[in-house]
């Protein structure tokens, strides 16, 4: 395995890509409103051209380097960069405020490496043999995958699993545009030869994730201006030896929430402080600026960006955004995520694990790096940025087919996301569901091929129906989690009356 | 009417549609036993089902009381901010109606500048270097360091014929 990575990062950029990706990502991270997910989406146009491994490494990287990225806006002006940093706020900010800023974002670099590296152990050790099971699926199974993935994401928006299923069959609507892969129809085209080939993953990605948050940030008001000058300061071998055990805490909870779809960063993040408070020796310095309240969290998000690649490459199922525009990336290359990837690509999973390492550990050193040219960034005018921004995404959009038409779709699922949000619909099941069309519909329709029209097989196939029971269970769980919390309201708002 | 309820009925319109869409498609002899159509008109009919869903679950009198019209909202709101949003998308699409003709960098060049001043920024010396820059960076990103064209314009063909 080493051999393997070592070959892929000497003989590729993979190496560079990781660096690059993770300057990318403290500097997206580091953009209050600007996600890991989003910085990714930006990111994917420039990747079409690139080797798969260094497209994938680069992506990865950037959401490694987005981790830390968003502790730095979270420190210093009290606004989290990504959502998994709010934790981190509540003693980053405080320390800041004693002066103690430079020390803040060291303790946040060297516990997110430190998470980092634990999350990318145990996604080694878990992944392959993990994605053995894969090998027992048949086409009945990867339908009822699919179908459990959904209903998984859309029982984890609280209280709104309608709206999560809407949201997800939305997605596989778009997915069927395009020439029917078995009969060679064509199905919802209009007549533009642009939608032949169906609507890119990407186009939808970047307008729902960014193009949305463009006409989001519209509306709100200028971003707090961070001081110019600060220089991050590792922490000593003291302070690092209390930190051991928060961002143990953060490292093992951050293992258990990256490999449950949806969990995502923020939980694990919030989780962790929580538990590293509970098991502190100096449980009273939480919320008034103790190093360990930033540790765990940092350490939980940073794990996360590796272990929720556990579910990404094992079954091709994304448990957040930003492992969407990853599975993204990988079907953009051709490289379909199972068990056979392992057996036919090991030089790319190996070189990805390496990229993976390298991103982790060239974080220090470019984390302390780039601080200044990341603070006069993040310093300028949001007009400017935003602008800069809008820019970026049509020249990048553009640049994937050299196609105007691709823009128009861009915009038009901008305006998707916007209303979705408006009207509190969650993204994740959409990207979800456009991802995973083509696999339910072909799995779906080979299956009753094999049954002969008969739909008892998704009962009879031992997996599927497994599959579709839990998928069944937790949109019941979801059902009575709501009902109950809504009865538990009732007789207070009584009382209250 | 409540946003839920709207939406829910906005949706099941778009389901009735995208099942005649679904209903137009051509049966193929190459088809198996699960024709071309079969899929998108269960999603058609799936999504009709859940807006009904939605439009029952707002009508309950637990989900009411539990978070109300409140409860229907996303994280945007108000009517300012829907406008905000709207100008930028206006700006966008400016700029796509006129990039083919313009050409890239002076189309870049105006969306910079419009977003910039749609968003609060003045009209400044330092502002038109901004986008001008911008433009100028993002051209040598895309065409001299990536080698893709991005739109030249009517400016070529313009030359040509001054020139010819």
């Amino acid at each position: 395995m080493f051999g393997h990575a070592w070959t892929a990062l000497t003989t590729t950029p993979a190496a560079f890509a990781a660096m690059g990706g993770v300057v990318w990502g403290i500097i997206g991270g580091a953009l209050p409103g600007i996600s890991p997910s989003i910085t990714m989406a930006l990111l994917l146009p420039f990747t079409y051209g690139m080797e798969p491994l260094v497209a994938i490494v680069l992506l990865a990287a950037t959401y490694v380097g987005a981790e830390y990225g968003g502790s730095i806006p979270a420190i210093l002006i009290r606004t989290p960069g990504t959502n998994a940093a709010a934790a981190t706020v509540i003693d980053g900010y405080e320390m800041q405020r004693q002066g103690l800023g430079g020390e803040a974002l060291g303790i946040s670099l060297i516990s997110g490496v430190t998470g980092g590296l634990f999350g990318l152990v145990v996604l080694v050790a878990l992944t392959e043999p993990l994605a053995q099971v894969a090998l027992l699926f048949t086409p009945m199974a990867y339908f009822a995958l699919g179908i459990l993935a959904i209903s998984v994401i859309a029982t984890l928006a609280e209280g709104k699993l309608v709206k999560g299923l809407i949201t997800g069959v939305l997605g596989l609507m778009i997915a069927m545009v395009g020439t029917d892969p078995q009969s060679g129809v064509n199905r919802f085209t209009f007549g533009r030869p642009e939608l032949l080939g169906g609507i890119d993953y990407i186009l939808i990605m970047v307008g729902v994730f960014a193009v949305s948050e463009l006409l989001v940030q519209a509306g709100l008001p200028a971003w707090q201006q961070p001081q110019r000058h600060m220089r991050v300061k590792l922490p000593s071998f003291l302070t690092w030896r209390r930190l051991l055990r928060p961002q143990m805490i953060g490292s093992v909870i951050g293992t258990f929430e990256g490999c449950m779809p949806g969990a995502g960063g923020s939980v694990a993040a919030f989780m962790s402080y929580n538990e590293a408070r509970r098991w502190s020796r100096r449980p009273e310095e939480f919320g008034k600026g103790s190093p360990e309240g930033i540790a765990a969290p940092e350490a939980a998000n940073n794990t996360v960006a590796c272990t929720a690649l556990v579910p990404t490459l094992t079954f091709g199922i994304p448990g957040s955004n930003s492992t969407a525009v990853l599975l993204g990336g990988l079907l953009i290359h051709g490289l379909q995520p199972g068990p056979l990837l392992f057996a036919r690509e090991p030089e790319f999973i190996y070189g990805l694990y390496g990229g993976l390492a390298v991103a982790n550990v060239m974080q220090i050193p470019l984390g302390i790096l780039i601080m200044t040219p990341c603070l006069w960034l993040v310093s300028r005018p949001k007009p400017y940025l935003l602008a800069g921004i809008y820019a970026l995404v049509f020249s990048g959009v553009y640049s994937i087919n050299q196609s105007l038409f691709d823009l128009w779709i861009v915009l038009a699922a901008g305006v998707l996301g916007y209303g979705l949000r408006c009207f509190g619909f969650p993204f994740l099941p959409l990207v979800l569901g456009l991802i995973l069309g083509h696999m339910i519909e072909s799995s779906y329709r080979r299956s009753l091929v094999l049954s002969s029209g008969d739909h008892s097989i998704f009962i009879q196939d031992p997996v599927s129906a497994g599959l579709l029971a839990t998928a069944l269970l937790f949109v019941i769980g979801s059902l009575a989690r709501s009902w109950y919390g809504a009865r538990k309201q009732e007789p207070v708002r009584e009382e209250a009356g | 009417m409540t946003n839920d309820r709207a939406v829910a009925l906005g949706l099941i319109a778009l389901a009735g549609l995208y099942w005649l869409g679904a209903d137009q498609i051509r049966v193929s002899r190459l088809e198996g036993i699960v024709g071309a159509q079969a899929v998108p008109k269960a999603l058609a009919v799936s999504l009709a089902v859940l807006s009904m869903l939605l439009i029952v679950q707002s009508l309950l009198p637990a989900r009411r009381a539990a978070g109300g019209p409140a409860d229907e909202q996303g994280e945007i709101g108000g009517s300012r901010a829907h406008l905000r949003a709207g100008g930028m998308l206006l700006i966008g699409m400016g700029y796509l109606a006129v990039v083919g003709t313009v050409g890239y960098m002076p189309a870049v060049v105006g969306l910079v500048l419009a977003t910039a001043l749609y968003l609060g920024q003045h009209l400044s010396a330092r502002l038109v270097l901004v986008a001008v820059g911008l433009a100028v960076l993002y051209y040598l990103i895309f065409v001299r360091l990536l080698g893709i064209p991005l739109p030249p314009g009517i400016w070529p063909g313009l030359w040509r014929m001054l020139a010819g």
